[in-house]
């Protein structure tokens, strides 16, 4: 029996100085009655100016008169339990000065006598990553919000000088169509023409740019659906194209349904305008689960995509053809792929061996992940 | 109403900073053959001044239609708006806010604002030359305007 005694009372020698945590008892006034050597680096105090003191010494002093009610209405019902959880608690030092701790509270009872351990834990390390987060979060919003504002004055400032340059040479034509050779009249349409691209290109710009800031909410969104709304938008294409479409169930996801939209229509419109003139095209849309995520495709039949071009395709302005051949600027797979790794995909051409071009890109299963 | 060709030419007042984009105007609508005049604010505050005909603009007709650009300097365009249609005698005066944004905020304020119509300039001077005409035709053609 005594040496059970002394067992314990090593075992809890060894747990009060060894635990990372700084270790109070108090009776029921508050008088402390055992503190470990962690509250000496923790507090400023030695072992010895602890034991015996009341503890609202520890307590800042704004908090005194508050913490000795708390305190007592805490003895009547001694319930293990965080102290000021979601508060920003401090603990006051010896010199003063305050540390950020966070505090668990348990009631116990010794020898007939109430008493309350308090395992107080130094937090100014995460108080700090905490502020530095906040900060950052902070910095974020600002630079999205300049960002903002540059998609401001790229649809406003920079166009309205682009505006002037068309506007007058076509005018020019007008007024003096007459007085112009053929190829000043040529010269005069390749202007145009450049300012309307560029202004294409801007436009297209500011698109890829608002897709971060502009997001929605995410919400379930049933892809099915969406895709059966994009073939009916497309239907004048397809039509003319006579083009084939398979279409798949779909899952519901969770995601910005504007966007995804966006997604489908983009691959929709290159396998429409990337066909083979040498056979009926079709297209197949479908989705396979794998684990937790879905595997949607776009399949075609048309051109294709050589191997050496399948990660340069997505990035922003890249064409591989010329504009006669294909018209476009080269931003909507750039857009899928943003969406896409907003959404938390992937999105990728898969290598195949029969003609055309396989998109494919993943989306998390609904309720798969928190974020 | 009085057949077309007899009618008065029409008052506009363009509020416009840019010396192009009033060169301009000017001469969509020449091309556009819509008989007109035309009156320039080159500010939001020269547009006030004229509308309510104060000192030096006392000889300012009171304008049949305002062509308005947002980002002016001094006063914007959003003020403008916001004066004109805050004032029971200016308010029946149809405002059409004609600017190079498509924002959708810029079109979404100045709807809430109470301007007539939002159009953005086309960058096609065969298309701005359509705006003029579609303008005359329907604020001064299809549309009954109040009597003063």
């Amino acid at each position: 029996m005594r040496q059970n005694d002394s067992y314990s009372a090593s075992i809890f020698n060894s747990l009060m100085e060894s635990a990372p945590d700084g270790i109070l008892v108090c009776d029921a006034d508050g008088r402390i009655m055992l503190a470990s050597k962690q509250c000496t680096d923790l507090l400023g105090y030695e072992v010895s100016e602890l034991v015996g003191a009341s503890i609202d010494m520890l307590v800042p002093e704004s908090g005194r008169p508050k913490h000795a009610e708390l305190r007592s209405s805490y003895m009547k019902l001694p319930r293990p339990r965080p102290m000021g959880a979601g508060l920003n608690l401090s603990a006051r030092r010896k010199n003063g000065s305050s540390v950020p701790v966070e505090i668990s509270l348990s009631g116990t009872e010794v020898d007939g006598s109430k008493c309350v351990i308090a395992i107080i834990r130094d937090v100014s390390d995460r108080r700090r990553l905490e502020i530095d987060l906040q900060r950052l979060v902070a910095e974020l919003k600002r630079s999205n919000e300049e960002l903002e504002q540059f998609a401001y004055i790229a649809s406003h400032d920079l166009q309205e000088p682009l505006r002037v340059v068309s506007g007058y040479t076509q005018l020019l034509k007008r007024r003096y169509a007459g007085q112009l050779d053929d190829e000043a009249q040529e010269y005069i349409d390749f202007s145009v023409e450049g300012v309307k691209r560029m202004q294409a290109l801007i436009n297209d710009l500011l698109a890829y740019a608002r897709l971060s800031t502009r997001g929605r909410e995410f919400k379930p969104t049933d892809l099915g659906q969406l895709a059966k709304q994009t073939i009916l938008y497309l239907s004048p294409v397809i039509e003319e194209a006579k083009a084939h479409i398979e279409l798949d169930a779909l899952p519901i996801v969770m995601g910005d349904q504007s966007q995804l939209s966006q997604v489908l229509q983009n691959l929709l419109s290159n396998a429409l305008k990337f066909r083979s003139p040498e056979r009926p095209i079709v297209i197949k849309i479908s989705a396979a689960r794998r684990g937790d995520e879905w595997v949607i495709q776009v399949a075609d039949n048309g051109i294709g995509i050589a191997p050496e071009y399948r990660e340069r395709i997505f990035v922003a302005f890249q064409r591989l053809h010329t504009r006669d051949l294909y018209p476009g600027n080269g931003i909507g797979l750039a857009i899928c792929k943003k969406v896409i790794e907003r959404h938390h995909g992937r999105i990728w051409v898969e290598p195949v061996s029969t003609q055309g071009t396989v998109f494919c890109f993943t989306l998390p299963v609904a309720g798969s992940q928190d974020s | 109403m009085s057949p077309y060709h007899l009618r008065r030419p029409i008052e506009i007042l363009l509020v416009e900073d840019n010396p192009a984009d009033v060169r301009l105007t000017i001469e969509a609508f020449k091309e556009g053959k819509v008989r007109h005049n035309l009156t320039v604010a080159r500010d939001g505050i020269e547009a006030i001044a004229m509308l309510y005909a104060y000192g030096n603009y006392a000889a300012v007709q009171r304008p049949d239609l305002v062509l308005l650009d947002l980002n002016l300097p001094r006063k914007d365009g959003r003020e403008v708006l916001a004066t004109v249609k805050a004032d029971p005698s200016l308010r029946s005066i149809p405002v059409i806010v004609l600017t190079t944004s498509s924002a959708e905020e810029d079109i979404h304020q100045c709807y809430e604002l109470h301007a007539n119509s939002y159009v953005t300039k086309p960058v096609d001077m065969d298309q701005f030359i359509a705006l003029v005409r579609t303008i005359d035709l329907f604020w001064f053609q299809v549309a009954q305007l109040p009597l003063l």
